[in-house]
């Protein structure tokens, strides 16, 4: 089994806010500056870890996460890690110009002489307030996007495109990807709809933060119609990402992971007003396929800002505790899903980040405890 | 006449070329678009109206899948058969579109009649077949898809006709070969520098869209357009974006390839 790296580059300075967006006023660029020279430390520490990958996401307008475009620290950590893998998990696909995304990774791709895996993504709901991008619109864009990206990359002429979504009527992308027919994609599967698109189309799946059994019910559909398509995913193929954080003892492992992790998930992108935090209830239910028409919110009073309705997403436990506790919840991972890869990201930094050198050590401590059973392990 | 056809806003003509009583249906006024058909014959569709409120549309009934046999014996042979007819209608230029069979018709008619054709669209071209299907083999579960992928949109979908079938067929085989890429006839399209528009359903389970890059590859005056949520029936799978594709590139020519939809928000 293989273990990766998630680095989020959550912002180091003092002031996190709670809100989304976050004001750049209160971006200290001298903060953002050591954020990124901690960050790549810290990867640093995982490669000396035995960390097979070093991940990259893409998130707007906030300190949890100082990525707005991975495509631009993919390759400072391919160029100071060299043989390492690198994956960009992901691009927030709907939401930017796919050919240029098609262009961004085959550029990659041969910087790192094809030492690249990537995710096409739909986002997080704040996401389509980023770019003013229509929510309802998240899952067909990114389907057709994902297609055209791997037209892109395979159609060796120029060509047009007419899409649903997407006009090209001259597209010829160079460089070429440096590995044939192109990096390996991951579409997340943590809805029914993306694994059977993953399957269909021999595409890896990943998910996030979900508790077990909702993967392994969509692991089950991604296998059907990967058969269905004519071929068979390997464990390899099926990736799961949580956040750890792993300690001597269990109480002092929750205790470093509930200082920063606030109120959880949803606080990563809560509105500063009951308003925004409704529009961005409102971009998650579009992103669930709920129609237009279906949630008319207008009418409502003003009141107090209350956590956004509930999330379709039934978050999993997260890798904290004891080196056997998190091998177990790894192996438990590994059979209840089928996955081959576990990503990881060290705590829950909400309420403000982590000092780097307690995730270096812990990120060490992980190697030695931790990396070496997940290696030699075959669940 | 191959089947009874719905004629919506077209009427049906007749005139006598090469020795055929040749049936054409026409809508519309302005700048000719001659549309040949594919292999299962003519069929009017939403399309072909929408095409017709701009440009004078004549749907060709090629010589040969009327009643009277046709030993015609190769795509060269038919190009000038609908060049005969074409002349009896009285057009001199004209825009082409083919669909299928009638793209590689129209390939041929491009190759020897290049003065009289202004702009080449082909639709799902069935010159080169490279891993393709012959939709008289397909099983009836497969038939469906390979032609579309909304068969509930434009025309009703079914297999051909058998009587059909045996009637006309044995031609479109006849003049189809087997699909190979003949370096005699790249060379030949090659030299074609008639503005041509190739489209190809992403789904296309006929003709494998990879054909397409022969194409592109050959001619110089050339674009490959790719087709989403297509298979390969494309007008009929997509008929707004079909009609809105078609239209532009006819008015625009090459051109097409620039955008000229005003982003302007607000002034």
């Amino acid at each position: 089994m293989k273990i990766e790296y998630f680095q989020t580059f959550t912002y180091a300075g003092p002031d996190h806010g709670k809100s989304w967006p976050a004001p750049p006023i209160a971006c200290d660029p001298a903060w953002a500056v050591a954020t990124y020279a901690h960050g790549l430390d810290e990867c640093s520490v995982a490669v000396d870890a035995g960390f097979d990958t070093l991940t990259f996401a893409e998130h707007h307008y906030s300190p949890k996460q100082l990525s707005p475009n991975p495509m631009m620290l993919a390759p400072l950590a391919g160029a100071r890690f060299p043989g390492q893998q690198i994956g960009v998990f992901g691009s927030d696909l709907p939401i930017i110009n796919p050919v240029r995304v098609a262009e961004e990774i085959a550029t990659l791709d041969n910087l790192l002489e094809g030492r690249l895996r990537v995710a096409m993504l739909r986002g997080t709901p704040n996401e389509y307030l980023t770019y003013f991008d229509n929510p309802w619109e998240s899952r067909e864009r990114h389907e057709e996007g994902t297609l055209l990206i791997k037209q892109c990359w395979t159609e060796p002429e120029p060509f047009a495109w007419e899409g649903r979504y997407f006009r090209f009527r001259n597209i010829a992308v160079w460089p070429r990807t440096f590995q044939r027919p192109h990096p390996r994609m991951l579409i997340s599967a943590n809805s029914a709809d993306g694994a059977a698109f993953a399957g269909r189309h021999g595409f890896d799946i990943g998910f996030s933060y979900m508790g077990a059994e909702g993967c392994a019910a969509n692991a089950d559909l991604y296998r059907r119609t990967a058969a269905e398509a004519g071929w068979t995913p390997t464990s390899d193929n099926i990736q799961y990402r949580h956040s750890a954080w792993v300690a001597e003892t269990e109480e002092q492992a929750w205790a470093t992971f509930g200082q920063y992790a606030g109120a959880g998930l949803h606080a990563l992108f809560a509105g500063a007003s009951y308003d925004t935090m409704m529009a961005l209830g409102r971009c998650g239910m579009a992103m669930a396929g709920i129609g237009r028409g279906q949630q008319d919110l207008s009418g409502l009073e003003m009141r107090e800002p209350t956590p956004p309705p509930a999330s379709p997403l039934v978050p999993g436990p997260p890798f904290v505790g004891t080196p056997d506790t998190v091998i177990a919840q790894i192996k438990e991972i590994a059979e209840v899903v089928g996955a081959g890869r576990v990503e990881i990201h060290p705590g829950f930094p909400v309420t403000g980040a982590i000092p780097t050198e307690a995730i270096r050590t812990m990120i060490a401590f992980m190697g030695r405890e931790v990396v070496p059973t997940i290696h030699a392990e075959n669940w | 006449m191959t089947a009874t056809i719905k004629l919506g806003s077209f009427t049906q003509h007749s005139v006598n070329a090469a020795g055929f009583d040749v049936t054409y249906y026409e809508a519309g006024t302005g700048t000719p678009l001659v549309m040949l058909p594919g292999g299962g014959g003519p069929a009017l569709s939403p399309s072909h109206d929408a095409l017709a409120e701009h440009f004078r549309v004549i749907l060709i009934e090629y010589p040969g899948f009327g009643m009277q046999p046709n030993d015609v014996a190769d795509f060269d042979g038919l190009a000038d058969q609908v060049i005969a007819a074409i002349d009896a209608i009285g057009l001199t230029t004209f825009h082409l579109l083919g669909t299928s069979f009638g793209g590689a018709c129209a390939l041929h008619m491009a190759s020897r009649h290049r003065g009289r054709i202004i702009s080449l669209t082909l639709e799902s071209p069935a010159k080169f077949r490279v891993d393709s299907a012959n939709p008289a083999e397909l099983p009836p579960e497969k038939f469906v898809p390979a032609f579309r992928t909304h068969p509930g949109r434009g025309l009703p979908i079914s297999p051909l006709d058998p009587e059909f079938l045996t009637r006309v067929w044995p031609m479109v085989m006849r003049l189809m070969l087997d699909g190979a890429v003949e370096q005699a006839f790249v060379d030949r399209i090659a030299s074609i520098q008639t503005r041509t528009l190739v489209m190809f359903g992403l789904n296309d389970g006929i003709i494998n869209p990879v054909n397409g890059r022969t194409y592109r590859a050959a001619m110089p005056n050339c674009v490959l357009m790719h087709v989403y949520d297509a298979a390969h029936d494309i007008c009929n799978d997509r008929p707004e974006m079909f009609v809105d594709v078609v239209s532009d590139f006819i008015r625009r020519g090459m051109n097409f390839i620039v955008n000229d939809v005003d982003r302007l928000i607000n002034p």
